[in-house]
């Protein structure tokens, strides 16, 4: 690994994780306000994860089993807002003694992630 | 009000003066950077670090104990008990943290024998107070504790809160022990060692946190028991279950077996997986309250919080935790950034959360808005931010050219700290500590006007958005 490169792949691991967040908080965004500008953003983002992922198994020096780490990281990240969320409103709608409603209906479709149910 | 309740707002008020203590010896800390010789040989560089990192564990842990004495009491519906032995231990406490601070600005350090261990430093990195304050400190953990768990027995009514809290109180306590033995074998020492220092911060503070959390989020927008208790059992599962072996990232460079990178790494990597969850969780619970809760304060920084606790642990930490890229990383700036980034993030917006809603509630305010809280929010934030940039970015340059080019020779740190991108990293990095320096007296100044200021709004409409 030369120096430059150590510093390239920490600054793509960092991106990577950072652009995940970004993913995540649009995703829950674009539940939140059924936009159609926030659903584009969310796929957006995801292929920029992806993009960054497949930049740290093709560019960096990093040991291969890192890299299998990292690819399926990026599989897992796809899926932690949706099921998270739907976790959550299963939750919610199975309580009632607060008196709050779910802020959106659930998604029962993991992999239709940007359809809604 | 209980007793507990009135002993809690006493620790989050010491938890608070610690907090200040904590940044001034910081942005002292930081001065040492820009004029070496500053104070030379009158109060050196690792002296004011020593304070400036014993405070932030402090005003954490106090925090935390204050937050739970806070809540406690209206969990279980009834007084604490052993609150009288809590309320001198609390006195004690203060006393001894006094007497420690002042001996480590007045006396520093002494010869290399059992009574400086005793009386001035225990010499154990990030735990240095004296042997004597070390045992106090665990006197008043297992007292704490006690207080906790006989509470629950008396009460009767095992909350599952109080049944999380409960379980990790007992390691809490355990693990502070760690503090105490030295080994000559400098590998065994650091391996146990490190069992203080990661697991307390990336295991039971996690759940002490998530805990004060749950409370938090049920006082603060009426969640049902149900959720948060669910939701706590999947996040201390997850964290505990990633954090915990996460602990083999402080294993790669002490002398540990080659299986621990393996361990590390993957466990390290993994950390960020649930902090993102978090983060959908405090999204979907904005969602839900549409922004609109009472105690603005303590909501924004609840939510503040989550991402906090994404950013500084998650992003920060994954750059550097993988073996290939923390061989050139470890005990530079970069890990000093993440260390901020992640300690303010996870623990420090929680707390501050903790401190809006006790003091609203305890001068008769449910609903909270107004200027200050808002300046105080973004200076303190900005601040951070800006330290932790400045950090990452004088560490990448450490990292880089001492380490890597460099070959880590006591030259090349000599000549990496008269580098122009390390030195302006350093300017930088004291004037964003001094943009979180005026957060912090704005903080002060709000907490402590907070009910006596016209921009309180205490109408009904926002009551009723809390209830």
């Amino acid at each position: 690994m030369t120096p430059g490169s150590m510093v390239a792949t920490a600054l793509l691991l960092g991106a990577f994780v950072a652009t995940a967040g970004a993913y995540g908080l649009l995703y829950c965004l674009s539940r939140l306000y059924q936009g159609a500008g926030f659903r584009k953003a969310t796929r957006l983002s995801y292929a920029i994860l992806c993009t960054v992922a497949a930049a740290i198994v093709l560019l960096t020096p990093l040991h291969v089993w890192w890299k299998v780490l990292v690819a399926a990281s990026c599989a897992i990240y796809l899926a932690i807002p949706p099921v998270t969320w739907r976790y959550l409103n299963r939750l919610h709608r199975g309580d009632t003694s607060h008196g709050s409603q779910p802020p959106e209906r659930v998604d029962r479709n993991l992999f239709g992630l940007f359809h809604r149910a | 009000m209980y007793r507990a309740q009135r002993l809690g707002l006493k620790y989050l008020t010491a938890s608070t003066v610690m907090f200040g203590a904590m940044i001034v010896f910081g942005l002292l800390s930081s001065i040492y950077y820009i004029h070496p010789t500053l104070l030379l040989n009158t109060f050196n560089f690792s002296s004011a670090k020593i304070v400036h990192i014993n405070g932030l564990v402090l005003w954490l842990l106090m925090g935390f104990i204050g937050s739970i004495y806070w809540f406690l009491p209206q969990e279980v519906e009834r007084e604490v008990e052993g609150i009288g032995l809590a309320e001198l231990l609390f006195w004690v406490l203060c006393a001894a943290v006094t007497v420690v601070v002042l001996v480590f600005i007045f006396v520093q350090y002494g010869a290399a024998n059992e009574r400086s261990m005793w009386l001035i430093n225990q010499g154990r990195k990030y735990v240095e107070a004296p042997r004597w304050a070390a045992i106090g400190v665990a006197a008043v953990a297992a007292m704490f504790a006690y207080n906790v768990i006989a509470t629950a027995i008396k009460a009767g009514k095992p909350t599952g809160i109080l049944t999380v809290l409960i379980a990790d109180l007992v390691p809490l306590v355990v693990l502070y022990l760690d503090a105490f033995p030295e080994m000559p074998n400098m590998s065994q020492d650091l391996f146990w060692w490190w069992w203080l220092v990661h697991l307390w911060v990336e295991a039971t503070w996690e759940v002490l946190i998530g805990c004060i959390m749950a409370w938090t989020l049920m006082h603060l927008v009426g969640a049902s028991r149900k959720v948060v208790e669910s939701w706590l059992y999947v996040e201390v599962a997850l964290v505990l279950g990633t954090g915990i072996l996460g602990l083999g990232h402080h294993y790669f460079w002490i002398g540990t077996p080659r299986y621990w990178f393996a361990i590390g790494g993957f466990f390290s990597a993994l950390e960020p997986l649930p902090l993102l969850g978090m983060v959908v969780h405090a999204i979907y619970d904005a969602g839900e309250q549409h922004l609109q809760v009472a105690n603005r304060p303590a909501f924004y920084w609840t939510l503040a919080e989550a991402f906090g606790n994404f950013l500084g642990a998650g992003v920060w930490g994954f750059m550097m935790t993988l073996p290939q890229i923390n061989l050139y990383s470890h005990g530079t700036q970069w890990t000093a950034s993440h260390g901020h980034f992640a300690f303010w993030g996870a623990y420090g917006c929680g707390v501050i959360a903790v401190l809006y809603l006790a003091i609203a509630k305890t001068r008769g305010h449910e609903a909270l808005d107004g200027r200050l809280w808002k300046w105080s929010f973004a200076l303190l934030n900005a601040g951070m931010l800006g330290m932790t940039g400045a950090l990452l970015v004088a560490g990448i340059d450490q990292a880089f050219f001492e380490r890597a080019i460099g070959g880590s020779t006591w030259d090349a740190f000599l000549a990496m700290q008269g580098r122009p991108w390390f030195q302006e990293a350093m300017w930088t990095r004291t004037a964003f500590g001094l943009i979180f320096a005026c957060g912090y007296a704005a903080l002060v100044y709000d907490l402590l006007m907070l009910g006596r200021r016209s921009e309180v709004r205490t109408t009904e409409a926002m009551a009723a958005a809390g209830s």
